[in-house]
């Protein structure tokens, strides 16, 4: 599966990157919303994994901005965030994200959302 | 007189003291006659009088509330010539004469009190008498009105002309007239027996000079060193210490519940030295510096804190302090300070109620500023463990990594990691509680005997060597939010295994009633003592442990956190301890929709 990592704390991006990579998986990380949208149109990923507390565009913005490009229209679109506020979930759904997961990611989690995706993509 | 008194010696006149009530026109002696009581007026005028043999008399001097009746007694002639009557009613307080002699002959205050009011007395007399001789009808009637309302709580004597007449020894006629006059000229009110001074500068104007050298000889001879003493606050506090304590206490009684377990002795313990303190910083005009060292009131804030009192408890005990003071310093002096002191008292509690308010909205904001930074320092966290934990997750599932060694580095790591989002998640569940938003509680089929099977099974791994044991009964299927209830399961097992005592096993028992599930939580080993189980729920509390390790990952919010949960499933957490019966924690769980 091609899956895409956004998040502007390299490390955390980086780290997930590899242990997605390590499951057999084929990974990208991008560190802010520009890098984001311009690593899906590069290369439309099946799933994108990405942080709600951006700089400048933040989370929502880069995911209203993926939707509307084609090669991100069918990709499993997966939040994630440290403390969710209240009323995250629904911020998210509008804002066109499948799911909002909460860190630090547990593997389990992860793979259990992934397994959702894979039927579709193979 | 009596409170002009040092307080030892009041004390040994006060349990034969009899308050009488005294009629008007009461004879309290007549002369020559057996003296058995010496009268101290409260509010009432005793009017001494000299008679003649064809029955006419004349007043020679008043006794009020700065003296007594039955000089006589004391100054060894047992008895008199002259007659005493009531001349206003009212009470007096009697005490019996072999008293009053014995304690006139230890030769102390109350002798000291004794002889200058005799002095006193003998002016007042000597004084009349060149006034009667000298000055006119109307002066004399001006004179006889201050003196006595000098000695009444109020402005209005219940007197007929007759009456004023007799005392006056001069004709009735004489004082109506006068006392027509000054009644024309508004200063006085004269009607149906009783007269109202309705101008007392002017009447002060109009009387002949005898008043002022009566007034200022009492006044000189009265204001005793024993009398001031009485008066100042300083010395007030030290007296009445007992009194003050007790009112404090009772206000601090009704600070509930912080205050509910709290014992009596634990207040007086620290009111005793801190009023101590402020008295003698008052005597000495002077605060103290105590920037080195605690003082009673530093121990006092700090045991409080402890108690759970918030800042604003502890703000309305010492204005709870001041108005008790002021409240029983008031009732022991003069009614001319009232006026000053109420005022005063009403100042003190408009400012008082400012106060409060703004500490308590500064405290507000206080929290607030706090939380919401733990809220931010937690969430910023969590991006960098997850680069921790999760580059761990890639190690050890990589097959990077050949050596048994390596891998337990790894695997610390992991743990290492999970601990610290423990920590963090509670301390965002407590910013949430904190910050209004609450613990949110998502239902869904569930059995909770499964979820304690569940906790007690990662119990054993991390401490595998204590023994839990688990009992299930009942129906225990229901909609409950399940990864909450492990939270608050895990906590309150983690909470036994840390307070328990390590040979004792932890219990953790579920029961599923009709109406509702409940789970207990049970460890043995010393009760926890009542004062800490009153606030063990608050959060940020450490309860101290057996031995003196603290227990590390615990930020003392898990009990907190536990019946926050608890109360989003609309349950209750409640706990008791005993030395017999261990420390037991029940949830009460009720069933929705079941």
């Amino acid at each position: 599966m091609r899956i895409l990592v956004v998040d502007d704390n390299r490390d955390t991006a980086d780290a997930l990157a590899w242990l997605l990579q390590s499951i057999g998986h084929e990974t990208r990380a991008a560190y802010d919303g520009p890098a984001a949208l311009l690593a899906v149109e590069r290369q439309p990923p099946d799933v994108i994994i990405q942080d709600l507390g951006m700089p400048q565009m933040t989370g929502y913005e880069i995911a209203r901005r993926m939707r509307k490009l084609s090669a991100a229209r069918d990709a499993l679109l997966v939040a994630v965030t440290g403390n969710p506020p209240p009323d995250a979930l629904r911020a998210a759904k509008a804002a066109g994200f499948d799911h909002l997961l909460v860190k630090p990611l547990g593997l389990p989690a992860l793979e259990n959302l992934l397994a959702q995706r894979a039927p579709k993509s193979s | 007189m009596l409170a002009a008194l040092p307080r030892a010696d009041y004390e040994r006149l006060s349990g034969s003291l009899e308050l009488v009530p005294l009629p008007l026109g009461r004879a309290v002696y007549e002369a020559g006659g057996q003296l058995d009581y010496v009268y101290f007026p409260t509010d009432c005028i005793v009017s001494l009088l000299s008679v003649t043999q064809d029955g006419s008399s004349a007043e020679i001097a008043i006794a009020g509330n700065e003296g007594l009746v039955g000089i006589a007694l004391f100054m060894g002639g047992e008895t008199t010539s002259s007659r005493a009557v009531v001349q206003n009613a009212g009470y007096a307080y009697r005490a019996p004469a072999a008293l009053i002699k014995q304690e006139f002959n230890r030769g102390g205050a109350l002798q000291l009190l004794l002889l200058r009011y005799t002095q006193a007395l003998i002016t007042q007399m000597s004084q009349t008498a060149v006034c009667n001789r000298h000055h006119s009808l109307e002066q004399q009637l001006c004179r006889w009105l201050l003196l006595s309302v000098d000695r009444l709580p109020s402005n209005r004597l219940e007197m007929t002309e007759e009456l004023i007449a007799n005392m006056l020894g001069v004709p009735g006629e004489g004082v109506a007239a006068a006392a027509a006059t000054l009644q024309a000229d508004g200063l006085i009110q004269y009607n149906r027996g009783a007269i109202t001074v309705l101008d007392r500068p002017r009447l002060e104007q109009r009387v002949c000079e005898c008043y002022a050298v009566v007034k200022r000889e009492f006044d000189r001879l009265l204001h005793l060193p024993g009398r001031s003493e009485a008066l100042q606050l300083s010395g007030f506090i030290d007296q009445h210490m007992d009194e003050i304590v007790a009112e404090w206490e009772a206000f601090a009684h009704t600070l509930l519940p912080a205050a509910a377990t709290m014992t009596s002795l634990a207040l007086r313990d620290h009111a005793r030295p801190i009023l101590q303190a402020i008295a003698k910083e008052i005597q000495s005009d002077k605060v103290q510096d105590k920037s080195t060292g605690g003082t009673a009131a530093t121990t006092h804030g700090a045991l409080r804190h402890l108690s759970g009192f918030n800042l604003l408890q502890l703000g309305s005990e010492y204005r709870a302090l001041r108005a008790s003071v002021i409240k029983l310093w008031r009732s022991h002096l003069a009614k001319e300070h009232h006026g000053a002191l109420d005022d005063l008292a009403r100042f003190n509690e408009s400012v008082d109620q400012a106060l409060a308010e703004s500490i308590a909205s500064y405290a507000d904001e206080l929290a607030r500023s706090r939380d919401t930074f733990l809220a931010i320092l937690g969430h910023d966290l969590r991006s960098p463990l997850a680069a921790v934990s999760m580059s761990g997750h890639y190690l050890s599932n990589a097959g990077l990594l050949g050596g048994k060694q390596e891998l337990q580095a790894v695997a610390r790591i992991q743990r290492g990691a999970a601990k610290m989002d423990a920590m963090i998640r509670d301390l965002l569940e407590y910013t949430k509680t904190r910050l209004g938003r609450g613990i949110p509680v998502v239902r869904a089929a569930c059995n909770i005997g499964r979820i304690c099977e569940g906790v007690v099974e990662e119990m054993r791994s991390g401490h595998p060597g204590r023994v839990f044991r688990l009992g299930i009964s009942g129906e225990l299927d229901g909609l409950f939010d399940s990864a909450r209830l492990e939270q608050v399961f895990g906590n309150l097992l983690n909470n036994a295994v840390q307070h328990g005592a390590e040979d004792s096993p932890v219990i953790l028992e579920a029961h599923g009633a009709p109406d509702a599930i409940s789970v207990q939580v049970t460890n043995y080993g010393p009760a926890i003592p009542a004062d800490a189980l009153q606030v063990i729920f608050n959060p940020l509390v450490q309860v101290p442990t057996t031995g003196d390790e603290r227990n590390s990952g615990s930020l003392g919010l898990g009990l907190f956190i536990a019946r926050n949960i608890v109360q989003g499933h609309g349950g209750t957490l409640e706990v008791e301890s005993s030395d017999a019966g261990g420390t037991v924690f029940t949830a009460r769980l009720p069933r929705r929709g079941a």
